[in-house]
């Protein structure tokens, strides 16, 4: 048995061409325009394309509220265009003042690390907080009354006890006692000797001067003067 | 649907005018093209597609036409999605007789008419023709869309649309001449 579309044309009605075929899918097509043979396919096509109707409509309101609800749901975690651009400014602001303000040592302390390290892999140089010494020096002393307690109780002496009270400050950085000697009781370091003032004689003092004087006072007064007569 | 840009723009932000017109650009269709294959189903697949679209809007892009076409995608997959889980329930196809005897004779109010004929129509379409061609046709008819985009649609080729349409009109003559003469 054939097929319905093996059948002759007159078996099946006239072929249409292209240019109708399109205009009946379209639904532009009124029945007395259609090709004979077509007229009831093209009221079948006009009613299924035909505008809706009001019965068509009458969910309108709900579905509308509910497609607003659904977008508003979306919506609602996004940021409006004015946050947008508010969020970019501040972002962009706070690239452009981090620099200044590292260069100027002012950010926090973790902060200016953080932005000196990363300024110091492009080969510009910022203030360190952590690296001022004076505030990074991890002190090995736990308390000043342990370094009192060695200076106290050591059986050590001189030298020795130095070298364990230095070591111990210094968490074991110190050298002290490491080096050199310590110089003897009786070394031979050339440590002048102190002047004894007040100690020797007038003539010893002025290297024999004082004479000078005592013989002319004797001849100017006719030998009454005493003056350094004492002093011999 | 004037300024289409401007419609879609507001629709985006929830603008309930914009989305009227977007709803009354999609919905019947919808509805129309979903009682071919599921009468009784047919206003909860366009629902169902109509919140998808809505969902998914901002990530359209295109003009008035591509619309249509996102649009009954959207609205296939649903139908799809609802055959599938029914799988095993009965549709409950149109009898044509009985819409053919309604369409449009009647007295009744101008809108009831015309939905019965519309109707008529439909049921007509999904009774006549294999599922194929019932689909290019209300995908033409209804969706308003060409052939290429009925094609993506369908994931055929535009060639195999252009034959099943050729043999539906064709069809649709024969079975409606058979009418005439029994009637």
């Amino acid at each position: 048995m054939s097929r319905w579309d093996d059948l002759p044309d007159a078996m099946r009605g006239e072929r249409v061409d292209h240019t109708t075929l399109e205009r009946l899918l379209r639904g532009r097509t009124a029945p007395d325009d259609a090709p004979p043979g077509y007229s009831d396919v093209a009221s079948v096509l006009l009613a299924a394309a035909s505008p809706p109707v009001e019965g068509e409509l009458s969910l309108e309101a709900q579905h509308v509220a509910a497609a607003r609800t659904v977008i508003g749901e979306r919506t609602a975690g996004r940021p409006t265009r004015p946050r947008r651009v508010l969020a970019g400014l501040m972002v962009i602001g706070g690239l452009l003042a981090i620099p200044g303000l590292a260069a100027a040592n002012s950010l926090p302390a973790p902060a200016q690390h953080a932005v000196s390290r990363v300024f110091d892999e492009v080969g510009i140089s910022v203030p360190d907080t952590q690296q001022a010494p004076a505030t990074s020096v991890d002190h090995p002393a736990s308390t000043g009354s342990e370094i009192s307690n060695i200076a106290t109780t050591t059986d050590a002496t001189g030298v020795a006890k130095g070298a364990l009270i230095s070591s111990t400050a210094s968490g074991g950085k110190s050298q002290a006692g490491q080096h050199g000697k310590a110089a003897t009781a009786h070394g031979s370091a050339p440590v002048p000797t102190p002047n004894k003032g007040g100690t020797g004689t007038p003539d010893t003092a002025s290297g024999g001067a004082a004479h000078q004087g005592t013989a002319t006072a004797d001849q100017h007064s006719g030998g009454r003067s005493a003056a350094g007569s004492g002093n011999r | 649907m004037g300024g289409f840009d401007e419609v879609l723009a507001a629709a985006r932000e929830g603008e309930g005018w914009a989305l009227t017109q977007l709803y009354r650009a999609v919905y019947p269709r919808f509805v129309r093209y979903a009682s071919a294959v599921a009468p009784s189903d047919a206003h909860d697949v366009a629902a169902d597609a109509w919140l998808d679209i809505a969902r998914s809007l901002d990530r359209f892009r295109g003009d008035e036409a591509a619309f249509r076409a996102w649009a009954f995608t959207i609205a296939r997959r649903r139908l799809l999605d609802l055959q599938r889980s029914r799988a095993r329930r009965r549709t409950d196809p149109v009898d044509p007789g009985d819409l053919a005897g309604a369409g449009g004779r009647g007295d009744a109010e101008e809108d009831a008419l015309a939905a019965v004929g519309t109707g008529w129509a439909i049921g007509i379409i999904a009774s006549s023709l294999s599922r194929d061609q019932a689909e290019v046709v209300l995908l033409r008819v209804i969706g308003d869309l060409g052939v290429d985009d009925v094609a993506a649609i369908m994931g055929k080729r535009p060639g195999t649309i252009r034959v099943l349409q050729h043999r539906a009109v064709r069809r649709l003559a024969q079975v409606l001449r058979r009418e005439d003469v029994t009637r």
